[in-house]
């Protein structure tokens, strides 16, 4: 990658605008099949929603609206330090970028945190379908279900979230070295879009799992 | 085509007291009983966080169409998915013969 | 008119002597980030899938020869066709048309240097590669008995055989056909030659594009679907399973928003082939072009609204039912626009019986007839009938095989000039065209008859009645095999001892024509500039001409 004062064109494209174009596209469409993606699980969630509302609702009850709700805003406000990140590649300002990005990647790491004393909870109080699944209340197979979706969501959403963590890194890393000050940032941009989206999946996901029946 | 620029700095931190708000509202109506609106809500409230993340985090206010088009592809296709499956679910039982018998609100069992 | 580069005349019947082809080193292919090359790269891998799908389904022929089940065992009869589908599908006819002629074509169709992200592109083949490994390793290890379709809650729970790993197989698969919709969707967005405006386009860019909006769209269900599947396989306990609540049935609509549309992706690029076949050989513009073009789009978008009618004899509601068999017929209007757009294309043009063109008559006519039988399968009252028969088997063969593999093999020998340089023997191009036809024929027709009269799939028994159609439809099998197996020894041969080609042999339009071959790694000396449509065909100006003769 060059470090001259002109931003590096790869040789497939006419010119850094087709460039960044080209990426932009890419990775919304990338996010449109994670929409897909996820929205398969959104689907079997929403279909045994309606069919066992009353189980899902009290399986509802036994998650940890806390954390969730911290973990939240979390990532919320991770959301906008991503932002302002990719506001400092743009105006070239290599320390500010780097403290963004390594932000939001901590802030994805308190994340992971939560929710992994989350799932220690749920573990320990036997909330984990399979042989060792407990429920003393009625529809036991519909409330495994329930969790059986809640750690297939939020595990998938995880794993999202660490792969999230590592491009940040990864980033931050180059942006160090010195590799965004030529003003060509679409990889932070770009990078950017993927986290918002992750932050996007756990907006829906919150309501859904810890929130199904009112408290 | 040259795509947007970024915001200003108070443009990010009025989203962010939005999205902070909005998440109070999800927290709050989740302690009231409205019975099936506490979904429709803690939906409409999910969407205009999203939007508010899609709009001015990704910058999608002031970008092309075609990335609006991008942006909007995968929730319309993902409607195809729900209505039609959803559809499915909720017409199996239309014909189902009258009983005198109250059965329990949930009572199917997935395929009969 | 499309103004030409500066094509070295020298080059006119002669092998272009600087090509993408000239470093030979073993790194330069393993590390390419040429679209060209890589086009070449799935070639080779694909073609292996469908050669040992083809000895699955020799064996389950050989079987069906006779009423008893007496060459293998039921569980072994159920993984060969399970082998067959899996890999056909996933392994062979979903890559087809777009990795290999789309990676190949799509750049030089635009008059692009290459696709948006080529180290993508790259990484999309060692995906495949991975993905394959890991099938090819549940295979030996015994393979899977599910059928294609991987129904819960057999998959789930009672199947004995490998089904996470060649789910894992298929699942990643699945990423680098994602990969190859996003880049391609990209490319025809953002890098078409100046003056190429969408109308403007080759209609074969339409049906990639219109693929692309699948692969992308579609295959995120299947990854999800079959991860579920595999996890509840694994974790014994899930959301399918009837013992929690769960509906089995939920597997089937989850699988199927994916796999119709799947065949979608497998038919709309070779549509776009035949399209380019039928206006070059009749040498006329193309008729209705818009037409044409929007409906590849309206395939696209209505195949993904139309998956219940697999589902007929599930449990699924009525109501969705009727709703998905009305949807079922109407996607069939576009296809038969496209049918009815390229038989006018012909009429008063001045057709040139190349092997190409005899590939792409072939097409036409199976293709219609595939697709008129899928309208008895949408249609509920019959469906009842005869679905899980061999009429459905026939009905799919005829578009996958009749349609899809004819139009691979049309549009490879149109465009192998272009790749190599060379020009295959076109007698035994003939010849081939000639046996796959009719191999074709006499080994699927059969099968309607013997579906409708009650004979059904995925048996390897069957009562004596049907012994005479199994014996017709083996029989054609063994003449199809030689129809595929003559353009693999010829088009080898033609690599070294073929004439060569020249730009272009076929007296095409179109921006991929206007470059030596085989092309500079770059494509073109000076990017193209495009002031007309395409098609520019004039069948008076080429009286003279005689393509089938070269």
């Amino acid at each position: 990658m060059s470090t001259a004062a002109t931003p590096f064109v790869h040789e497939q494209f006419e010119d850094i605008e087709q460039q960044r174009g080209a990426a932009q596209l890419g990775m919304w469409i990338f996010l449109a099949t994670e929409v897909l993606f996820f929205g398969g699980l959104f689907l079997a969630y929403t279909v045994y929603r309606s069919l066992y509302p009353q189980t899902f609702a009290a399986a509802s009850h036994h998650t940890e609206v806390i954390l969730g709700g911290a973990n939240t805003a979390i990532l919320l406000f991770s959301s906008t330090l991503m932002a302002f990140a990719v506001r400092a590649a743009e105006l070239r300002n290599c320390k500010q970028l780097v403290w963004l990005l390594l932000g939001t990647a901590l802030l994805g790491v308190v994340f992971m945190c939560v929710k992994g004393f989350e799932y220690h909870k749920d573990f320990v109080e036997h909330l984990v379908p399979g042989s060792h699944f407990e429920w003393h209340e009625a529809n036991r197979s519909h409330a495994e279900i329930f969790f059986w979706l809640y750690f297939a969501m939020t595990g998938l959403h995880a794993i999202h979230v660490i792969v999230g963590i590592f491009v940040l890194l990864t980033l931050a890393v180059l942006a160090r070295l010195g590799k965004f000050t030529a003003g060509h940032h679409t990889p932070v941009e770009v990078a950017g879009l993927y986290w918002h989206f992750v932050d996007i999946v756990w907006i829906f996901l919150f309501p859904l799992m810890y929130l199904a029946g009112h408290r | 085509m040259m795509e947007t620029t970024t915001h200003s700095p108070s443009v990010y931190w009025k989203t962010c007291a939005a999205l902070m708000a909005l998440l109070a509202l999800t927290w709050g109506f989740g302690y009231v009983n409205m019975g099936p609106f506490n979904l429709v809500v803690a939906l409409a409230i999910s969407i205009s966080k999203a939007l508010l993340v899609a709009l001015f985090f990704m910058h999608i206010k002031g970008s092309s169409r075609l990335l609006h088009l991008a942006a909007t592809a995968g929730v319309i296709w993902l409607l195809i998915l729900f209505t039609f499956t959803l559809g499915d679910y909720f017409s199996r039982n239309f014909l189902q013969p009258t009983s005198n018998h109250k059965v329990p609100p949930e009572q199917f069992h997935g395929a009969p | 008119m499309i103004s030409a580069t500066e094509i070295d005349v020298r080059t006119e019947g002669q092998i272009a002597p600087q090509n993408y082809l000239s470093d030979h080193s073993e790194r330069s292919w393993l590390l390419t980030t040429d679209h060209k090359r890589i086009g070449i790269l799935y070639l080779c891998t694909i073609i292996v899938f469908f050669f040992i799908a083809s000895v699955a389904a020799a064996l389950m022929r050989i079987e069906l020869l006779t009423p008893q089940g007496d060459l293998v065992t039921s569980e072994t009869y159920n993984k060969l066709f399970t082998i067959h589908g899996v890999l056909m599908v996933w392994f062979f006819l979903i890559p087809s048309i777009p990795t290999v002629l789309g990676n190949f074509i799509l750049p030089l169709m635009i008059g692009a240097r290459d696709v948006a992200f080529p180290k993508l592109n790259l990484t999309s083949w060692y995906i495949f590669i991975v993905g394959s490994a890991v099938a090819l390793w549940s295979l030996f290890r015994g393979g899977v008995d599910t059928g294609w379709t991987f129904y819960t809650p057999y998959s789930t729970t009672y199947a004995n055989s490998h089904v996470i790993s060649m789910a894992a197989g298929v699942f990643i698969v699945g990423f680098s056909s994602i990969i190859t919709g996003m880049n391609f969707m990209v490319t025809i967005h953002k890098m078409r030659a100046p003056g190429l405006t969408w109308f403007r386009l080759p209609l074969f860019v339409w049906s990639l594009y219109a693929t692309s909006l699948i692969l992308v769209l579609a295959t995120p269900v299947l990854a999800i679907t079959l991860a579920l599947m595999s996890v509840e396989r694994f974790w014994g306990v899930g959301i399918f399973d009837p013992k929690l609540g769960g509906d089995p049935i939920l597997f089937q609509h989850l699988f199927w928003f994916y796999s119709h549309p799947a065949v979608y992706i497998m038919i709309l690029p070779g549509m776009g082939v035949i399209s380019e076949l039928i206006t070059c050989f009749s040498r006329k513009q193309v008729f209705g072009y818009g037409w044409i073009a929007c409906s590849s789009m309206a395939i696209a978008v209505l195949g993904f609204m139309v998956w219940g009618h697999h589902m007929f004899v599930s449990s699924q509601s009525i109501y969705a039912g009727m709703i998905f068999s009305i949807l079922s017929f109407l996607v069939a209007v576009p296809s038969g626009i496209k049918v009815f757009n390229w038989t006018a294309t012909m009429h008063k043009g001045s057709i040139h019986f190349t092997t190409p063109m005899l590939y792409a008559l072939g097409f036409i006519g199976l293709f219609t007839i595939g697709g008129l039988t899928g309208l008895f399968l949408a249609a509920l009252s019959v469906d009842v009938h005869v679905t899980d028969t061999y009429f459905v088997v026939a009905h799919f063969h005829y578009i996958m095989v009749g349609g899809m593999v004819t139009a691979f093999m049309g549009g490879l020998h149109y465009w192998w000039p272009k790749i190599t340089g060379r020009l295959y023997p076109e007698i035994w191009g003939k010849l081939a065209a000639l046996a796959t036809f009719l191999g074709f024929n006499l080994t699927f027709f059969p099968q309607f008859v013997m579906g409708y009269l009650g004979m059904p799939r995925r048996y390897h028994a069957y009562p004596p009645e049907f012994q005479v159609f199994n014996v017709l439809s083996t029989a054609g099998a063994s003449i199809l095999g030689v129809g595929y197996l003559l353009p693999f020894i010829y088009f080898i041969w033609s690599i070294k001892r073929g004439r060569a080609a020249g730009p272009n042999p076929w007296r095409a339009t179109g921006l991929e024509w206007q470059t030596p071959s085989p092309p500079p790694k770059h494509n073109f000396i000076k990017t193209p500039v495009v002031t007309g449509p395409p098609y520019m065909y004039s069948a008076e100006k080429d009286a003279d001409l005689d393509l089938a003769a070269i």
